[in-house]
């Protein structure tokens, strides 16, 4: 009996022991999580970290300090730059582990390793791959690791990552790998390249070659052209035609020019209804940056001011870590990525640097026919080529491994296989400028240490994609813009619409460095740039891509103004939410509204609207009412390309699968030069015969919508409810602010994204001076104080001062914690 | 007397095995102080849940002070309960465990020494 007991109560210990640590469900294990010693209960912190201490034993050169000020920024002294970069490596792993590593092994295709067997995760690993992250990342890493310079940097910034992860106690492990079940591996130069294929991913994959060849297939190139063609005499370029013509500029005549491609291949009207394949989700319209600088006669010191804020998704943690590293011949400050090594925006003590997006298409898509069902030769000219296969293991967690074998040609991966299109099923090749070997990373560490205009020049001439306008001011006075990035020189309309692998060869010529348009102490005083056309049509080279229409005519208007511009004034404009899609839409709508039909709230809404001032401020309730109309007005007109609104969702215009509509700006141009259009009328409502019409129901919908809506929940920032979301959607670690702003508004603070760091650079007197805040904080654990502390202060338009001193005698005061790096 | 000798035992040896070794070893110290300590099945629960729960609710309260309720409200939030019952849960896992651990010692010692028993009564 007594043994009988013994293993009756033995066998429940053991058993509840077993059960407390095994995950059910899909739920974390319950005694791993909630246990005190090493459950989450350890990752709670105290804001309080005023004391020194001090991390021995590390493979250093040499001691390195770092002073972390109350907003735990550290402020880095190396003396030497293989010190520097690993200790930079190791304080950002310490405070953003999990999340650089979730990130590349998203960029990798790796979700399904960690998050388990769901269709959606294999799914997505699967594109990933598909579209060459990995093939891009490796091709890139080869290169880097040839280069003396970047194989160093990049070493040391991977050494410092691994020491934190190797002394990295389990019960110390980021809070999500808790939750999920599941620890780190050590990094590699190859992560680091895996996140730049991931940035680039963001910011080239804006590309609608497909939905415009669908569009094409179905209704003709001249269609096509008048509803899509985006250049318009109010565009104002990034970059201005020099005087004497671009051509001239260059010494090139007009041989040099090449010559129109045919959109491939021409409207197919038997096909034209087929159900079209489902393309990856576009990279929010949204995305996208301001930045400019202005020259020192336009400012009270006379010397140059430069901001910055790149818009990008709004996630905690957040995408940027704000640092200053002080090394022997350097001395940079600025918003670093966690994963890769140096600042990528700042300032050291001579220049200032910022960017924004160049929204060029460097994505093009390829037929490609294969012999026969082997796969293992296709098309080219009247023969064949040879296809390369490559077999991809996704080891799905809890499940059993699943093979995918990804074809190359010579343009590059198959992405899609037996693609549903307007003209039939097609295999879809990518060739895009991410996929070739490039050093970015050279670029920044160069910029880091660069002192005049020309050593700025020389470090981007390693600086390929995703392609950027790089804005540059520094303490002699200059100011410069340039858009840097690598571009195939094609024809024009080349890459519009997908090509014909079996004609087109891979990109060979590219435009070369000095055909690159740039503006260098401009006589208007200023440069800027907002993600708009880069160029006029004049620049001899094709430059298709999406681009902006709003933000860069106030940004340029405001700047024009400005005499004696002071950093008040570069503040108020970053936080400018006057709304220019609005006060050129609405005034239109609103006189194609017939009043006598309106009940008496249509007709309040209709008078409180005309007395709009097209501000998207927090507390604006006429924001709110326009976004609502113009949407509605928006999705009513483009029902053909548009799936009918989500409530909720107000900020994107959601394609139907296949299709994408045209533009907001475009849109605008096609009503007021009554440009033919026959897609004005709608099937669900056919009353609807002109643009009135639309305006009228869209209007009824609208009010019938507000209605709806909680009088409380009107104002704008209420409305909007703008989420800086976790990066794996865990909605108890994200979070909601009320804040004004919009997208293509200078404020670009939508739904889901906006300014993910905003930086103001002063020249005065020759020396630089910073000021930044983001989004978030410099924490990646949810159980910390910095998480987001300073989230509040970036809706309130609070900017610190970015303390860059080159002395550790300044910091060495009770405001920093100090810990000393010893070897 | 020794009941509170026996939670005492646990939570001290707890807190230092706690330092060094994974969670579940707490178990191994409620078993083994239960096996000192322990003279009826009831009381041999009762105090290793005790000492146990008492062990892992001080460690959580100490984890989480100077913290501001920070994490605790995301993962109350996330795990859809209030805090004080997190707090609450975490030391009833902790406790039950204890207190299975300890009476599976009980029984242990038994099982096997019935006579050291009267040692142990002789010596109070």
């Amino acid at each position: 009996v007594k043994i009988v007991k013994l293993i009756v109560s033995l066998s429940i210990t053991i058993g509840l022991i077993i059960l407390l640590s095994t995950p059910l469900g899909g739920k974390p294990a319950f005694g791993k999580l909630l246990n005190p010693v090493s459950g989450f209960w350890a990752n709670a912190e105290s804001r309080n970290l005023h004391i020194d201490s001090e991390i021995a034993k590390l493979p250093l050169n040499d001691e390195v300090v770092a002073y972390f000020d109350e907003r735990r920024v550290p402020h880095i002294f190396a003396n030497n730059e293989y010190d520097l970069y690993f200790t930079q490596g190791y304080i950002v792993a310490s405070l953003r582990l999990w999340q650089m590593e979730f990130q590349v092994m998203a960029a990798e295709g790796r979700v399904s390793e960690i998050l388990g067997d769901d269709p959606r995760y294999l799914e997505f690993d699967k594109k990933q791959r598909r579209k060459g992250l990995k093939f891009g990342a490796q091709n890139k890493t080869e290169l880097m690791m040839q280069d003396p310079l970047a194989r160093e940097l990049i070493n040391a910034y991977t050494d410092g990552i691994n020491e934190y992860i190797k002394r990295l106690p389990a019960k110390k492990l980021p809070l999500e790998y808790k939750l999920i079940g599941y620890k780190p591996e050590l990094w590699s130069p190859y992560k680091t390249a895996l996140f730049l294929m991931n940035m680039s991913d963001v910011l080239t994959s804006t590309e609608y070659d497909i939905e415009y060849s669908n569009f094409v297939f179905q209704h003709g190139s001249e269609l096509f052209h008048q509803l899509y063609n985006d250049w318009f005499p109010e565009n104002d370029p990034v970059l201005h035609a020099p005087e004497e013509g671009w051509l001239a500029h260059f010494g090139l005549d007009t041989s040099a020019i090449p010559g129109t491609a045919v959109l491939f291949p021409g409207k197919t009207p038997e096909n034209t209804n087929a159900t079209l394949g489902i393309l990856d989700p576009k990279p929010d319209v949204q995305i996208g940056s301001n930045n400019w600088a202005l020259h020192g006669n336009k400012t009270l010191s006379s010397y140059p001011l430069l901001a910055n804020d790149p818009h990008l998704r709004l996630t905690f943690p957040s995408v940027w870590i704000e640092m200053h590293l002080v090394g022997p011949q350097s001395n940079a400050y600025g918003a670093s990525f966690p994963g890769a090594p140096a600042i990528i925006i700042g300032f050291n003590e001579k220049i200032g640097w910022g960017v924004t997006n160049a929204g060029r298409d460097v994505k093009d898509w390829y037929v490609i026919e294969y012999k026969d069902n082997n796969k293992d030769f296709y098309r080219w000219e009247d023969g064949w080529r040879e296809t390369k296969k490559v077999v991809e293991e996704y080891k799905v967690k809890g499940g059993q491994s699943v093979y995918d074998t990804i074809i190359f040609t010579h343009l590059g991966p198959v992405v899609h296989e037996n693609f549903e299109t307007n003209a039939g099923k097609l295999n879809l090749a990518l060739q895009w400028m991410a996929h070739y070997p490039s050093e970015e990373y050279k670029t920044f560490y160069l910029l880091n240490r660069a002192e005049n205009f020309e050593q700025y020049l020389e470090a981007l001439t390693y600086y390929s994609c995703p392609a950027q306008n790089f804005v540059f001011a520094c303490v002699d006075g200059d100011i410069a813009l340039r858009q840097q990035g690598k571009f195939p020189v094609l024809e024009k309309h080349e890459g519009l619409t997908i090509e014909d692998g079996s004609k087109r060869e891979k990109w060979s010529r590219f435009i070369p460095f000095e055909h690159i348009p740039m503006e260098y102490n401009p006589a208007s005083g200023f440069v800027s740039s907002a993600n708009q056309h880069a160029v006029d049509t004049t620049y001899p080279y094709y430059t298709n891509g999406v681009y902006e229409y709003y933000r860069n005519r106030v940004i340029n208007d405001e700047l024009s103004k400005l005499r004696r511009a002071t950093v008040e004034d570069m503040k108020a404009l970053q936080y400018n939410n006057y709304n220019l899609l609005a006060a050129e839409n609405l005034p239109l709508l609103l006189d194609m509204l017939s009043t006598f039909k309106m009940n008496f709230k249509e007709q309040e809404i209709f008078e409180s609207l005309r007395k709009w001032d097209f501000y998207n401020h927090a507390d604006d309730i006429n924001s709110t009412y326009f976004q609502i109309f113009y949407e509605r007005f928006f999705t009513l007109l483009w029902d053909e390309f548009t799936e009918e609104e989500v409530a909720g969702s107000w900020e994107n215009f959601k394609q139907k699968d296949g299709y994408k509509a045209p533009g907001e700006f475009k849109t605008y141009k096609i009503i007021t030069d009554s440009i033919y259009n026959p897609f004005i009328s709608h099937e669900q409502y056919p009353e609807i015969k002109t643009y009135n019409d639309i305006a009228q129901l869209a209007f009824k919908h609208a009010v019938e919508r507000i209605e709806k809506i909680d009088q409380t929940d009107l104002p704008w920032g209420k409305y909007k409810n703008t989420l800086v979301e976790h990066i794996a959607m865990i909605p108890a670690f994200s979070a909601n602010v009320n804040t004004g702003g919009n997208y293509k508004v200078v404020n670009a603070t939508g739904k889901y994204h906006g300014p993910s760091w905003r930086m103001i650079l002063d020249f005065a007197d020759g020396k630089v001076s910073g000021l930044g805040v983001y989004p978030g904080g410099q924490s990646g654990n949810p159980g910390s104080y910095y998480y987001d502390n300073q989230l509040k202060e970036w809706t309130q338009g609070i900017y610190h001062e970015l303390i860059n001193s080159s002395s550790k005698a300044d910091f060495e005061n009770e405001r920093y914690r100090k810990v000393t790096f010893k070897n | 007397m020794k009941n509170i000798l026996n939670i005492v035992a646990i939570i001290v040896a707890g807190a230092l095995v706690n330092l060094i070794a994974p969670w579940y070893f707490v178990a191994l110290i409620a078993f083994a102080s239960s096996m000192i300590f322990s003279e009826k099945a009831l009381f041999a629960f009762l105090t290793g849940f005790a000492g146990v729960f008492l062990l892992w609710l001080f460690t959580a309260i100490a984890a989480t002070w100077g913290n501001e309720g920070i994490l605790v409200g995301r993962m109350s939030e996330l795990i859809g309960m209030s805090g004080m019952a997190l707090y609450l849960l975490t030391a009833l896992i902790g406790g039950l465990t204890g207190g299975f651990a300890s009476l599976s010692g009980f029984f242990l010692k038994d099982l096997f020494n019935q006579k050291d028993k009267s040692i142990y009564y002789g010596t109070k």
